[in-house]
């Protein structure tokens, strides 16, 4: 006989049709082969159910992966976004280091002087002559000792007089010459130009063009006696270009004035000889004023770099370097003063703005950076004396962190468990945002954050009183919830926030209207088990059952041991037993559950309930319901008006007014008399 | 914000600019409808701050610019029609606070005429006019060439700390115009930019005049054939 079992079908190679042929062929008569198939369909049952118990089982680990990926793939996004930037910046940082080298090389070549002015030298000339091998008759570009390329681009000349397109042309800045080349076209292979024309850089004039009808991106080369106009593809090229050339003006100008320095005065030249490459653009052409130091002349630049970067706080302290700098007694009559902190302010501006924009949760934020990855925008943005929308933007930030918390938690076993994580994970994440609160705003800005907690604990609560007070929510589950929200609020106090007022505030109503429905259910209800009550003791059927029952009367205060007769039956009636429950647990959690200023409520429900069953009671006249009635007046509502003074200090007095009106002496006077000297009739 | 800014300019020029290519065809034009019509090129010179961006910008789009930015070198080119003829005005507004002298006299060299403006609040702008006429005639070698002098900012008469006799003077020395304009109001901006280039035409014909049918440019022939 063949059996059945899982490694048959799980080999690969396993055909439906021939494992049905061998069955068929094995069994004898239609019996057997009924067996088998019941006994195929069990096991498609079962592996049905444990495929359904695997994924039931995975499918929160499902689900979290799944987040998790997109909260990874939204991290990525962000890391190749930043990448992206700083490639950027590296690429201008090299091109700009094309035009540097002077500068570079002046600050390194007090280290090593030989080899870098070597390498640079070197680097040079191998420029120049693959530019001379691109162009056809070229002029010897090596003939000038230090020229170099500032810029190349193709370009479109344009007829000066006509405003039509002329030829397309490449065209070369060096440091001393601007180099025409024109497009040798039908060619394979790499690109190659034909030598035109070159002019030297001091017989050109540039000329931004503004407006030439249709020719836009458009720049004017005036040499005389020929003009020139190149039109670009587009305005940062023709940007690029105007400061390219404003550049080796500069240059050429600061040559000039050191041939000029020379002539002036034979002692200085070995000592500028040494020092001129870091000579400055400002220096040379303002001689008279004391020049300004290298750091300072390029602040701007330098605090473009650091915002690129994003080293805000290298950015701030850079400015704020500059500014003292700048106003310090050397530098407060420099000609350049004003324009550089004008600059500077508008590097300001940007960084503000940047800081803001990077607070911003509305502006791609992610709660996975913490609190803290806001710290350096917030300190900085303080310093600027923008406190009020950092510390608005700060706590938008709060709220996020709070909301994602409390989101996390899941909402699975019992509502208390529920409300418990989630109050811990509140003033978690509320205590975290005090610290970091504390130590970011100055002391004038706590009352923002009071504000703030308060108005979070309003939410939350708002949100947790939908869930726990409900119908169907029993009243002690409410307690546990409602204590463990107290308790943390307390433990919250610690920091030095007190939010319990506002959390009973926000409790207040939603308590009165749950005790009173719960009232009003008692009430309801009573009606029918009392009329329905066969006035009868109850069989426990149990010795266990019997304890049990005691044990839970007990915990309510009631002893009820002599009410037992005959091992397992308590002499008392069913709806008897059920109301000095109910009655019971009203006060308990009533008493447990309300503030003080709440107390009229739980004292109108407890009398309202007692004064219903009291009025159930005159139309019975049994022995049995009699004696049931007797035990509610006398063992429960003394038992109740007792542990009320007990937990309260003072007595119930509707309940006191109660028990007059039905003939019950209560109240010891000794204790009474206690209460009433006590301190608080004073 | 500034390519907005720089689509409305332009959009409003191609518009003012047809408006021009009608009347001309109207008027005069018999030639080839690629021709360009005849080019004056104007320069703006004069210290920093003075205001030729503010009259060029005025002229060209009539908007008066209450900031201030340096000008590097900006040239701006439009068409206009002079006595019921169309022709271009190319101007260059050079920068008030260009120190070289070799970049500033290649300026110079590409201007047919030049406008000499001062501030009529400011006396060390109305000195340096000395200065930049003497350059403009070293480098155009050429005691004629026409030039306006111009006192800019006629609104503020009551900051005038150049008096109006002094400027006249100077003009009547240098046998040139003098007109006093104000960016701000549009006052007399247009009649500085069409005297003077009546004054280049009008030299422009004297020279082909001179030179006799000694075609060398196009523009000087085309002028020619305008008149005969």
């Amino acid at each position: 006989m063949s059996d059945i079992n899982m490694e048959k079908f799980a080999v690969p190679e396993f055909v439906p049709e021939r494992y049905v042929k061998e069955l068929a062929k094995s069994c004898v008569g239609g019996e057997e082969l009924a067996q088998q198939k019941e006994k195929i369909q069990s096991l498609a049952e079962e592996t049905a159910s444990a495929l359904k118990k695997n994924v039931y089982e995975n499918y929160m680990q499902f689900i979290e992966t799944a987040t998790e990926i997109s909260h990874l793939e939204t991290e990525m996004y962000k890391l190749s976004h930043l990448l992206s930037d700083q490639r950027m910046v590296l690429t201008t940082l090299s091109q700009a280091s094309v035009l540097g080298n002077e500068n570079t090389l002046s600050r390194e070549s007090l280290d090593n002087h030989d080899l870098e002015a070597e390498r640079l030298e070197e680097e040079r000339k191998n420029k120049l002559n693959s530019i001379s091998e691109k162009v056809e008759s070229c002029m010897n570009l090596l003939d000038v000792p230090d020229r170099h390329l500032l810029h190349e681009g193709d370009l479109l000349e344009i007829d000066a007089e006509e405003n039509t397109a002329l030829q397309r042309m490449h065209v070369y800045l060096f440091n001393d010459c601007l180099m025409l080349t024109s497009w040798i076209s039908n060619r394979r292979g790499p690109m190659r130009y034909k030598f035109q024309t070159s002019y030297p850089i001091s017989t050109l004039a540039v000329v931004n063009v503004r407006d030439l009808g249709t020719v836009k991106q458009a720049f004017k080369v005036l040499a005389f006696p020929d003009t020139r106009v190149f039109q670009c593809n587009s305005l940062t090229i023709k940007k690029d270009w105007l400061d390219k050339f404003d550049v080796a003006k500069n240059m050429h100008i600061e040559k000039e004035n050191l041939k000029q320095k020379k002539k002036d005065s034979q002692d200085k030249i070995k000592h500028e000889s040494l020092e001129s490459p870091s000579l400055s653009v400002e220096e040379l052409l303002s001689p008279q004023i004391a020049p300004l130091p290298d750091w300072l002349a390029d602040v701007t630049e330098e605090l473009d770099v650091f915002i690129v970067e994003r080293h805000f706080q290298k950015t701030y302290d850079l400015m704020i370097k500059a500014q003292r700098t700048l106003s310090t007694e050397e530098f407060v009559t420099h000609p350049q003063r004003t324009e550089i902190l004008k600059k500077i302010e508008q590097k300001q501006k940007v960084l503000t703005e940047i800081l803001l924009k990077e607070l911003d949760v509305t502006h791609n934020w992610s709660p996975r950076g913490g609190l803290r990855s806001s710290r350096h925008p917030v300190l900085i943005l303080n310093k600027f004396n923008m406190t009020s929308q950092a510390c608005e933007l700060f706590l938008d930030i709060c709220n996020h962190t709070v909301k994602a918390h409390v989101k996390a938690v899941q909402l699975e076993g019992s509502i208390y468990s529920y409300v418990k994580q989630v109050g811990e994970v509140f003033f978690c994440s509320l205590s975290d945002a005090l610290t970091e609160f504390i130590s970011l705003f100055p002391n004038n800005k706590l009352s923002a954050f009071v504000v703030w907690a308060s108005m979070q604990l309003r939410i939350l609560m708002s949100q947790i009183i939908k869930q726990v007070f409900t119908p169907q929510c029993a009243l002690d589950s409410i307690l546990e919830c409602v204590q463990s929200l107290r308790e943390q609020c307390t433990l919250f106090c610690e920091f030095g926030l007190d939010l319990r007022f506002q959390m009973n505030s926000c409790l207040r109503s939603p308590i009165i209207k749950a005790l009173r429905e719960y009232k009003e259910k008692i009430v309801d209800s009573m009606k029918t088990k009392v009329s329905e009550d066969k006035w009868t003791p109850v069989n426990m059927h149990t010795k266990a059952g019997v304890n049990k029952f005691l044990s839970q009367m007990e915990n309510l205060g009631l002893i009820l041991v002599r009410y037992v007769i005959n091992e397992t039956w308590v002499d008392l009636s069913s709806s008897t037993i059920w109301f000095a429950q109910s009655v019971i647990t009203v006060q308990n959690v009533g008493l447990e559950i309300v503030t003080k200023d709440m107390m009229d409520v739980v004292d109108e429900c407890i009398c309202a309930i007692f004064s219903s069953r009291l009025k159930f009671s005159t139309g019975n006249d049994t022995t049995y319901a009699h004696k049931n009635f007797k035990f509610i007046l006398e063992t429960v509502m003394t038992h109740m008006i007792k542990k009320y003074k007990d937990k309260v200090g003072y007595d119930n007095v509707k309940l006191l007014d109660l028990a007059v009106e039905y003939g019950v002496h209560i109240a010891p006077p000794k204790k009474s008399n206690i209460t009433y000297t006590s301190n608080e009739y004073l | 914000m500034f390519s907005a800014v720089a689509y409305q300019l332009s959009s409003t020029f191609l518009e003012e600019q047809k408006l021009c290519c009608g009347r001309g065809a109207r008027v005069a034009m018999s030639k080839k409808p690629a021709a360009q019509p005849t080019l004056h090129k104007v320069i703006m010179v004069g210290s920093g701050g003075v205001g030729k961006s503010a009259l060029t910008l005025q002229f060209m789009y009539d908007e008066f610019v209450e900031d201030y930015e340096p000008t590097k070198a900006d040239s701006y080119r439009k068409k206009v029609v002079l006595d019921g003829e169309e022709v271009q005005i190319d101007i260059l507004d050079t920068a008030g606070q260009e120190d070289y002298a070799a970049i500033r006299d290649n300026y110079f060299r590409s201007g047919e005429g030049f406008l000499c403006v001062f501030s009529i609040t400011e006396p060390e702008s109305f000195d340096a006019t000395q200065e930049f006429r003497e350059q403009i005639l070293r480098v155009k070698n050429d005691e004629n060439i026409p030039f306006l002098l111009v006192g800019n900012k006629s609104d503020l008469g009551d900051k005038r700390r150049v008096p109006l006799d002094a400027c006249r003077e100077r003009a009547a020395h240098w046998q040139v115009p003098y007109v006093e304009t104000s960016a701000k109001t549009r006052d007399n901006v247009d009649k500085v930019f069409f005297d003077l280039m009546r004054e280049i035409r009008s030299r422009k014909s004297d020279d082909s005049r001179a030179t006799n049918g000694d075609v060398k440019r196009k523009p000087r022939r085309k002028i020619k054939c305008a008149i005969l």
